[in-house]
Order: structure tokens, then sequence, then C-alpha cells
């Protein structure tokens, strides 16, 4: 399986994640200025830097939550900027992220969070999720709160 | 009066949950799960207001007429039967239907604006408390601009209507 994939992954000559001249902030102010980068498949990358320099900005930006001030950012080579709402679906499924709080919504028990996604953009039968759910709960030991809220 | 109890009591709760979530990178994590945000929490919103200010109103209504009914009773004397007679004669039909179709107006309006605040919430949990105050306010005023704009409306209809 997971030879399988790195075939496949390195078939594709685009790197996972490319970005090119990128600057981001918010409104009119900019916070990180003219950024080149690439990151291939299959590697591990660490945004460093001290509170408040931008790691954040950075990463909502590369997941396509705000529009780059200046320049492109592409995901398995599709620029998120020029996606359409229907192509930017597409590419959040293939993206996981951990909010630096969590993100957790308050008034939906640990199994209702871990099964939104898949009751909101799949169509799986019910007992599938639900064995889907307690199969990821199990495996980070949170199956005994599956009925708790955060 | 029903609607802006409402807009004071769930047009700020919703600007506060809805800006609280935006703090905490909720509403980052529904979009990023492909879940529209807006529609996954502004339309179970309005749905649940249409229901309940229109319900409120006619409560609102009936008590009116007893809070009436009590004072009129205790304070100046009147027999129960002598008010009942007064409220059938002077309060019509009409005069009901007209608050109760207002209601759903506000309904959707404290709703909306609660949202609509709640989105728009900054970056920091100062503006949380910046965007509850935002959503009364809006709130309110709009209540008082609908009920004078529909007020005149149903002035032309009962003319029209005789
Ligand atoms: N929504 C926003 N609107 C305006 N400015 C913002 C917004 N979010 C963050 N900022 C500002 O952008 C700068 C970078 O913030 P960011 O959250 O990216 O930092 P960070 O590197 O993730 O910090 P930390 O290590 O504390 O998480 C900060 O000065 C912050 O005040
Ligand atoms: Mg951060």
């Amino acid at each position: 399986m997971a030879d399988h994939s790195l075939t496949d992954q390195a078939k594709k000559k685009d790197p996972a994640v490319e970005v090119q001249n990128l600057t981001v902030g918010y409104e009119h102010q900019s916070i990180l200025e003219h950024l080149n980068f690439k990151i291939p498949c299959r590697q591990i990358a660490a945004v460093v830097g001290g509170s408040g320099c931008g790691k954040s900005t950075l990463l909502k930006h590369l997941v396509g939550l705000y529009e780059p001030m200046e320049g492109k950012i592409l995901i398995d080579g599709e620029n998120f900027s020029q996606a359409s709402e229907k192509e930017k679906q597409r590419i959040w499924r293939k993206i996981g992220i951990a909010y630096q709080g969590g993100a957790l919504l308050r008034s939906l028990t640990v199994y209702e969070n871990t099964a939104l996604p898949l009751e909101e953009c799949r169509r799986i039968p019910e007992n599938e999720i639900h064995d889907r759910v307690m199969q990821q709960l199990a495996l980070v030991q949170l199956d005994s709160f599956a009925s708790y809220y955060p | 009066m029903v609607a802006i109890v409402a807009a004071g009591r769930c047009g700020s709760a919703f600007a506060a949950e809805i800006g609280t979530m935006k703090i905490a990178e909720e509403l980052d994590a529904l979009t990023t799960m492909g879940i529209n945000p807006v529609r996954f929490l502004v339309v179970p919103k309005v749905i649940a207001m249409l229901a309940a200010v229109p319900a409120l109103t006619v409560m609102g209504d009936v008590l009116g007429i007893v809070g009436g009914l009590i004072v009129s009773n205790l304070e100046l004397a009147m027999p129960v039967s002598q008010y009942m007679q007064i409220t059938q004669d002077e309060v019509s039909l009409k005069y009901f239907f007209e608050g109760f179709s207002k209601s759903f107006f506000f309904a959707a309006e404290i709703a909306v604006v609660g949202a609509w605040c709640g989105f728009n919430t900054g970056s920091d949990s100062v503006a949380v408390g910046r965007s509850t105050t935002k959503a009364v306010v809006i709130g309110i005023l709009l209540i008082i601009f609908t009920d004078a704009v529909m007020a005149k409306i149903f002035a032309v209809l009962y003319g029209i209507l005789g």
C-alpha cells in the first residue's frame, strides 16, 4: 500500500505545496512578504518562528482560508485562489488540519465532532460512519469519551 | 415588544456564539471540512426564530390582555365581563394578524443581524463583546424601522380593503 502510493506520487512532477512570490496579511497590512518555497510529496516540513510572526497566518493562506495579497499557492499543482467553490471543496478533502485551539464545536459531542465531515460531505451509510468514527477515536484512546462534550 | 426582547436575548446570543466560534477558529475548521459555515449556522437559527418569535408574539398578546384584565379589575374595579366586552369591541382580529405577520419579519431580522455581527467579529476576544452590542443595537433599530414601514403598509392595505 505504501509502495503503491509512493509510485503514484512519484509519477507526478508537482510538489505537494508550492509557493511563488507569496505575500500574506490582513486587510492592507502585510505580515509576510515575497515567500518562495516548495514542499515535495511525502516530506515533512515545519514552519518555525516567534509568537506572532505569522505562522498561523501563512498556514491559513496555504489552506485557502484567505486570499493571498500577492503571489501564488499551488496545492498538488492546483492554484487555490483561482479555484471555483467546487474545486476548493475537492482540494479541502485532501487536507487535514489541526487547529491551534482545537476548534471543536462545543455544541457537539466528541463523536459528533468526529463524524461531522463524514456526514456533511460524503454519502456514507450511518453504520459505516459509526464504525469509522469509533475506530478513529479508539486510535487516540478517546472511544470511551465519545458522548462527552469537548 | 416581543421582538425587542428577542433581539436583546437571541440576537446578542447569536452574535456571541458565532463570534466566539470565529475566535476559536471553529469557522475556519468548518470551511476546511467543506462545510459552508453560513449555511450550517445561520439557516437553523433563522428557522428557529421564525417558529419561536411568532409563537412568543401570540403568547405576548394573550398575556397583554390578561394583564389588562387584572389591572382594570383590581385598580379600576371594572367587572371582568365589561373588560371582555370592551376588548372584543376594540381589539379586532386584524390587529392580531398585523402583529403576527410582522413578527416573522422581526424574527428573520434578528437572526440575520445577530449572525452577521458574529461573522464580522474581529480577531480578539474584545471584539466578541463589541459585536454582541452591535447585534442588539442594529437589531432593535431595524425592528423599529420595519415596524414603522409595515404599519404604513398595513394602513394602506386597510384603506384598500375598507
Ligand atoms: N484576523 C486578523 N486580522 C488582523 N491581524 C491579524 C489577524 N490574525 C492575526 N493577526 C496578526 O498577524 C500577526 C501574525 O499572527 P499569527 O497568528 O500568524 O502568528 P503566529 O506566528 O501563529 O503566532 P503564535 O505562535 O502565537 O500562534 C500578529 O501580529 C497578529 O496580531
Ligand atoms: Mg499561531
